[in-house]
């Protein structure tokens, strides 16, 4: 998946349009923001504005699903401030400092460059951790990209080169995407995991993302013609970018409600269930003790879900007792676990 | 100490105002709604008697006025009114006696919540919720002379407030209690038995009750847990550590806690000043220190599992007994529903 983000720049007053692959960086210091997350490379994109932090957010892929993860600063998604972690949608607004940017998710990259793209201050980091270049047998099976990704010219390369990419039924794939350990390893304070010790996405490791093995590649990664699969598709939300032209204009069940229509999940949901993959359910962990999965079959009529909100329930509670279901240095239990670890 | 079985019944609530039950929590909630219904029409009528009253008391005034003209009906109607007069006051006291317990009702009410998040909605849940004063619901325990008065001695009670049994997720036994600590100061009882020969002392005459004066010392807030051993193994070697895992609000104290085997025990004292929201926030707080124990005796006992650095992964759900129960009969607005290994 890529994002194409837009934005004026504060200094130039010049707009930027940049197409990029996640994870990115926002921040005001090339140098504060990773260079690679577990053998991927960040793209890291400098904004100069003096109220934004040396490494303000970061935009990373987990699921198919973007998310945006806020690294302690003043960070707004439709003028609604964040703390943590929330999933973006299509055309959403992101503000860090005094600088606005509009997020399209470009899952059909086209054949010419992005105007923007000479602006960027991307630069391919070189790779890190190359252990994770080798194929992980253990990773998700990950949607198949349309044909052509690999040789969009603003995308950024991986670092294992062509040996990260795989092919099934003569369609290029890309690289499965990161699941949260393997995004933010142990290092997830500064990523704005750490508190509440909640799940950062609400997804589980173990939950597939879309298998496509009829060689068709899905418009948007995301959605695939209803008449392919005999399921309605639900109609895209009007407040939103319309929709790719490939995504059926089949009649649809219209909800009953506007609230029993999830804001991005309508486009997913007919595509999951059409390809008889494991149903990822509603992406919402309950629980406060025990954390778990919704475990409902559908997100249709989950309020959480369809509000778009991440992991966020209960925090009042959990901010009561910081720290809780860590282990870190410094932190009680720490101590027990390394003698147990040298023992 | 009798108990009030479901259903619930106004008439043996209002002798003792001790509410048990053992259901799945939605009956409980179904059954605290009627309580709160049965408080809330005792206070309306509370409010009819004492308009009822006024007016009984004010007519007689006026038609002492107007006795030239009724005469022997005035007197009538004067003898009349404070007759009824009298009733309402009396059903105005009757009705006083069973001023609702607001915050006690609340804080359990939110209690409930709480463990609900990591319940099976259909794991019946054993409750006991004291609704009555210190004297009805209460213990006591101790007697003493008042260093300060005397002619007083002083009473150290324990009321109660309410008590939760139940089983979450995991399969761990948890039993949650609040009590509060009470002091009653009052006039020696002469040869009397001491409240410790009985168990169950009788409620104090009004009179007696008039020159009663309770004073709250605070609360015993304890939380014991009977955990899984296949799951959290052996949590006797965490016992000298446990202290340090306990968070706790300012002011409030650790008082006992254990670990053996299976069990896991915390006790808080927390003061008189603490509200119903500060007892529901230490709470929350002892709940969620046991199960950072919970956690790390998760870990010890499981060592190839690596150090986590937040919250659970789904492999860690796994390894705690949880499954997701993904079922495609599943319908909309359905509430989440877990299960056990």
């Amino acid at each position: 998946m890529q994002l194409r983000l837009s934005w004026t720049d504060p200094a130039s007053q010049r707009l930027r349009r940049p197409l990029l692959s996640p994870p990115i960086a926002l921040g005001q210091t090339f140098e504060a923001m990773p260079a690679a997350i577990s053998g991927k490379s960040v793209s890291r994109m400098v904004i100069s504005d003096r109220q934004i932090s040396d490494f303000q957010a970061l935009l990373v892929e987990i699921e198919g699903d973007i998310y945006l993860i806020d690294n302690g600063g003043q960070t707004c998604i439709n003028q609604q401030q964040i703390s943590g972690q929330e999933r973006l949608t299509q055309g959403d607004r992101i503000r860090i400092g005094q600088t606005e940017l509009q997020l399209q998710l470009m899952d059909a990259p086209s054949s010419s460059p992005s105007q923007g793209s000479t602006h960027l201050q991307t630069i391919p980091a070189p790779v890190i951790e190359p252990e994770s270049a080798t194929p992980n047998r253990d990773r998700p099976i990950a949607p198949l990209e349309p044909l052509g990704n690999a040789d969009s010219p603003s995308s950024v390369i991986p670092p294992s080169g062509g040996s990260s990419k795989h092919h099934l039924n003569g369609h290029a794939r890309s690289e499965p995407p990161l699941s949260r350990p393997e995004l933010f390893g142990n290092d997830l304070s500064r990523n704005g995991f750490s508190r509440n010790g909640l799940s950062p996405d609400g997804l589980s490791p173990n939950i597939e993302p879309l298998p496509t093995t009829n060689g068709h590649a899905p418009s948007n990664g995301l959605a695939r013609p209803a008449e392919d699969n005999g399921l309605p598709t639900a109609p895209p939300p009007a407040s939103k970018t319309p929709p790719a032209p490939q995504i059926s204009q089949a009649p649809t069940q219209r909800p009953t409600s506007p609230t029993q229509i999830p804001k991005q999940s309508n486009i997913h949901q007919p595509f999951k269930q059409a390809n008889s993959a494991p149903p990822s359910g509603c992406r919402r962990i309950v629980g406060f003790l025990l954390k778990r999965p919704c475990g409902r079959a559908t997100n249709i009529g989950c309020n959480h879900c369809a509000k778009g909100y991440s992991n966020h329930a209960y925090s009042a509670d959990y901010d009561l007792y910081e720290g809780f279901g860590r282990f870190e240095p410094g932190e009680w239990g720490y101590d027990l676990l390394e003698n147990q670890s040298k023992t | 100490m009798a108990s009030n079985i479901y259903p619930f019944n106004a008439r043996d609530f209002r002798n003792n105002p001790v509410y048990r039950h053992q259901a799945p929590l939605a009956g409980i909630q179904a059954e605290l709604q009627k309580i709160a219904d049965f408080y809330h029409r005792l206070e309306r009528q509370y409010n009819y008697f004492t308009v009822a009253l006024i007016i009984c008391i004010a007519v007689p005034l006026i038609l002492l006025f107007t006795l030239p003209i009724l005469r022997e009906l005035g007197w009538l109607l004067i003898f009349g009114f404070l007759l009824a007069g009298i009733y309402a006051g009396t059903m105005r006291q009757r009705a006083r006696q069973w001023q609702f317990p607001r915050d006690r009702d609340r804080l359990f009410s939110d209690v409930l919540k709480l463990v609900k998040r990591d319940m099976d909605p259909q794991t019946p849940l054993d409750i006991q919720l004291c609704l009555g004063k210190v004297t009805q619901t209460g213990k006591a325990i101790q007697q003493r002379p008042d260093p300060h008065n005397p002619n007083h001695s002083l009473e150290d009670w324990r009321n109660p407030w309410f008590g939760i049994k139940g089983q979450f997720l995991d399969g761990s036994l948890f039993s949650l209690r609040l009590v509060e600590r009470v002091t009653l100061s009052h006039p020696p009882k002469g040869a009397t038995s001491t409240p410790q020969q009985s168990e169950k002392p009788k409620p104090q005459n009004r009179s007696k009750a008039k020159e009663q004066t309770s004073v709250c010392e605070g609360f015993d807030l304890s939380l014991r847990l009977h955990v899984d051993p296949q799951q959290y193994g052996n949590l006797t070697p965490l016992a000298p550590h446990l202290s340090g895992a306990i968070k706790r609000l300012p002011g409030a104290e650790l008082i006992h806690h254990y670990s053996e085997e299976q069990d896991l025990s915390f006790t808080l004292s927390l003061p008189p000043a603490f509200t119903a929201s500060l007892i529901y926030q230490s709470t929350t707080m002892l709940f969620l220190s046991a199960y950072h124990v919970l956690q790390l005796a998760s870990q010890l006992h499981q060592p190839k599992q690596a150090i986590p650095t937040a919250g659970l992964s789904t492999t860690e759900f796994s390894s705690n007994g949880f499954r997701p129960e993904i079922e495609p009969g599943d319908l909309p607005g359905q509430e989440p529903r877990g299960g056990l290994n």
